[in-house]
């Protein structure tokens, strides 16, 4: 027997500590990954492209992106090519974009295990971060081919790259969890969210430039919208050979782990009656 | 103490009116637990429950359906959580809540296993330790490397059983998933809780094969309308459990027959002993005796017995032609058939019957049930039986006579039954009677 067999689980209507819930879902690690590998076998099983449709998309969208904003409208890229200029763009907001979508409709698309099984039920929203983070790897590996064939050099200064990921990344995991959550009680969520993360990408400077939104709206505009500075923040490091703007990734990533606590409270809360509701 | 429920209840709020907008932040509230709901819950599933389980017992609970018995599984598995009072529980938990839950009709036999053994609990090692076990047990080799959607449903059974089967954890909860499989497979699965059981695993066990719940477990509750009825000795729950069952059966049966003008008062099932049994070996008498009342005194009646399988099939209808009494003039009396040395293999058998008078328009009267009774399965096989039978029980046994060419003495003549069996508990007196 293992030493889970002294382990008590107390249920009451009272709930549990968040040292317990954490303590469980470390415990059930193994699990995550077990859906991730499901996750991942079954997208491109049947398929004759298998997991080369990770590649098709990026490509395709910047293709698109490139013919229709870059060339038709013309939409200033910072005297950069708009192909590279718009990638640098959809790399972190496909990432984000498809990782909040999969995760709104995690539970309930799984009701049959959550209803069965004991598990934490975070693992659901949250596994798609790192099934969406192998298509991101795969994209990024396509972007650094881009900047190659468009000899654009890039300076250390890429590396800053890794905070921008994991303040995205916990970012993420809290959308992703309350929204998991809410979808389970008010399935209208999970059809105003591909609206509402369109507008939202049209908000985020992923098309256009930072440069084009007017002066007065710009301190605005990166502090209500945290993706908009990670957006940027891509551009900044990669393109512009810059540091970030180290006070503002400092407050973002103060305000992005507030709101995961909050979000993780919410979900830990509302998860108790998962099973009887969807 | 594994097992806690303390006051324990639980409502749910049928969801039948469309939510409105405006109810959306109390609801969330309410469901963040910062407010709290009206006591507008519409439906208690289970009220008030208490009842401890100890380490290495096995409970069985049994109850007609709605009765709450998956709810009290649930709350034990953490699936769900109580509307009051409190659940502790200690260890690791395995629920055969439903079997294959988690699995994927696109993957394999193999990458399910793992699938649904991580969903169990299992480590990737473990699931590796007893992958050949799991497959034996499941008997899918040859389609282990196959997606799951072109297995049969009967194989999906047996794979989810078998992972479940071999996970060794402290509390196994086992909800009705013995209902599917034929009665090989039901069986094994039976012998392999019962294997758990002896290892020290603590079982609860919801099932209406109220023969299971006698076999695996020692102890029993009877749960109706979300209360606990008794809480005992299995052999003494399933006993009353019947007995209120019976009544309704006989109240069911009372109204059918009051189309006709006979009255089925009671069925009993005998052996040629006279003792009431509910279990029959192969190759016993089986007697059936049926009471019954008659308004007028006209005393020619003909009874008809059928004997019907699992799948509904009628193995065996007897009439007993016409039988007169007229002795007594009252008009009651207990109609008997025997039937000598029945040659039925294992399984669950409905004795379906109707009794008319001579003289009434037989079509008139409908068949209605009447008992049940079953064939064990053997508790123990003689190996060589085991490689050449077919995975499904034989529905006939028989006595027969081998002999080979030129055999002179009777010695040389070997009697044996097409199905040997020992089985120790046909012959125990109906723990109903």
């Amino acid at each position: 027997m293992s030493t889970q067999s002294q382990m008590v689980m107390v249920y009451s209507d009272k709930g549990q500590s968040v040292a317990t819930d954490v303590r469980r879902f470390i415990a059930h690690l193994d699990l995550l990954l077990t859906f991730v590998q499901r996750d991942l076998k079954v997208k491109y099983k049947q398929t004759l492209l298998g997991i080369t449709w990770a590649l098709i998309q990026p490509f395709m969208l910047v293709v698109v992106f490139s013919v229709f904003f870059g060339r038709f409208v013309g939409v200033p890229s910072e005297g950069l090519p708009y192909a590279v200029f718009v990638y640098a763009g959809l790399l972190p907001w496909n990432y984000f974009s498809n990782v909040v979508g999969n995760a709104t409709n995690s539970i309930v698309q799984n009701y049959a295990i959550v209803t069965k099984v004991a598990f934490p039920r975070e693992i659901l929203p949250l596994f798609q971060i790192l099934s969406g983070g192998v298509e991101f790897l795969i994209a990024a590996a396509m972007f650094a081919a881009l900047l190659m064939y468009y000899h654009i050099s890039v300076s250390w200064t890429a590396l800053f790259i890794v905070p921008l990921l994991l303040v995205q990344i916990v970012l993420m995991a809290s959308i992703g969890l309350v929204l998991a959550a809410l979808n389970a009680y008010y399935r209208d969520v999970r059809h105003a969210v591909p609206f509402a993360l369109q507008v939202w990408m049209f908000s985020s400077p992923v098309i256009y430039s930072t440069r084009s939104i007017p002066d007065w709206l710009q301190p605005l505009y990166l502090v209500v919208n945290p993706m908009a500075v990670i957006v940027d923040g891509y551009r900044q490091v990669i393109l512009r050979k810059a540091m970030p703007d180290l006070e503002m990734l400092g407050l973002l990533t103060l305000m992005v782990a507030a709101l995961f606590v909050v979000c993780y409270w919410f979900f830990k809360r509302v998860e108790r009656n998962m099973a009887d509701v969807i | 103490m594994q097992i806690q429920l303390e006051h324990v209840s639980k409502g749910y709020r049928l969801k039948s009116k469309a939510k409105k907008i405006r109810e959306v932040p109390a609801d969330l509230l309410a469901a963040l637990r910062l407010a709290s709901h009206r006591e507008s819950r519409d439906f208690w599933a289970l009220r008030d429950v208490t009842f401890n389980v100890s380490s290495g017992e096995s409970l069985g609970i049994v109850g007609h359906n709605g009765a709450g018995k998956s709810t009290i599984l649930r709350l034990i598995g953490g699936i769900t959580y109580p509307s009051k009072g409190v659940v502790k529980v200690r260890g690791r938990v395995g629920a055969l809540i439903e079997i294959g839950a988690g699995m994927h009709p696109d993957l394999t036999g193999r990458e399910n296993i793992h699938l649904f053994g991580a969903m169990l609990g299992l480590s990737r090692e473990e699931v590796r330790r007893r992958f050949d076990a799991i497959v034996d047990f499941s008997e899918v080799e040859k389609f282990l490397d196959q997606p799951l959607k072109w297995y049969s449903s009967g194989m999906k059974v047996r794979l989810g059983f078998a992972v479940a089967a071999f996970l060794h954890p402290d509390v196994l909860l086992i909800d009705e998933v013995l209902a599917v499989g034929d009665i090989r497979f039901q069986q094994k699965c039976v012998n392999r809780i019962q294997s758990l059981h002896q290892g020290g695993t603590t079982i609860v066990f919801v099932s209406h094969a109220l023969r299971h719940v006698g076999y695996v477990c020692q102890r029993a509750l009877w749960l109706a309308d979300g209360r606990i009825i008794i809480d005992g000795p299995s052999a003494e729950v399933i006993r009353q459990y019947s007995a209120a069952a019976e009544q309704e059966f006989a109240e069911r049966a009372r109204v059918a027959s009051e189309k006709s003008t006979i009255l089925v008062r009671n069925v009993a099932l005998t052996d040629a002993r006279g003792q009431r049994r509910y279990e029959f070996a192969p190759g016993e008498d089986l007697v059936v005796g049926i009471s019954y009342a008659m308004q007028d005194k006209a005393p020619d009646i003909e009874v008809f017995l059928k004997i019907v399988d699992g799948m509904n099939r009628a193995l065996i209808v007897a009439r007993s032609g016409a039988l007169a009494r007229s002795r007594i003039p009252a008009g009651e009396g207990v109609a008997r058939c025997v039937f000598p040395s029945l040659p039925l293999g294992p399984g669950n058998y409905h004795v379906w019957g109707r009794v008319v008078r001579v003289r009434d328009d037989h079509d008139e009267v409908p068949w209605q049930p009447m008992a049940v009774f079953a064939v064990p399965f053997p508790d123990t096989m003689d190996r060589s039986w085991k490689d050449i039978l077919p995975s499904e029980m034989p529905l006939l046994t028989l006595k027969a006579r081998w002999s080979l060419d030129g055999a002179e003495r009777p010695s040389d003549l070997a009697e044996t039954s097409t199905l040997e069996f020992r089985t120790s508990r046909v012959g125990d007196p109906d723990p109903r009677a």
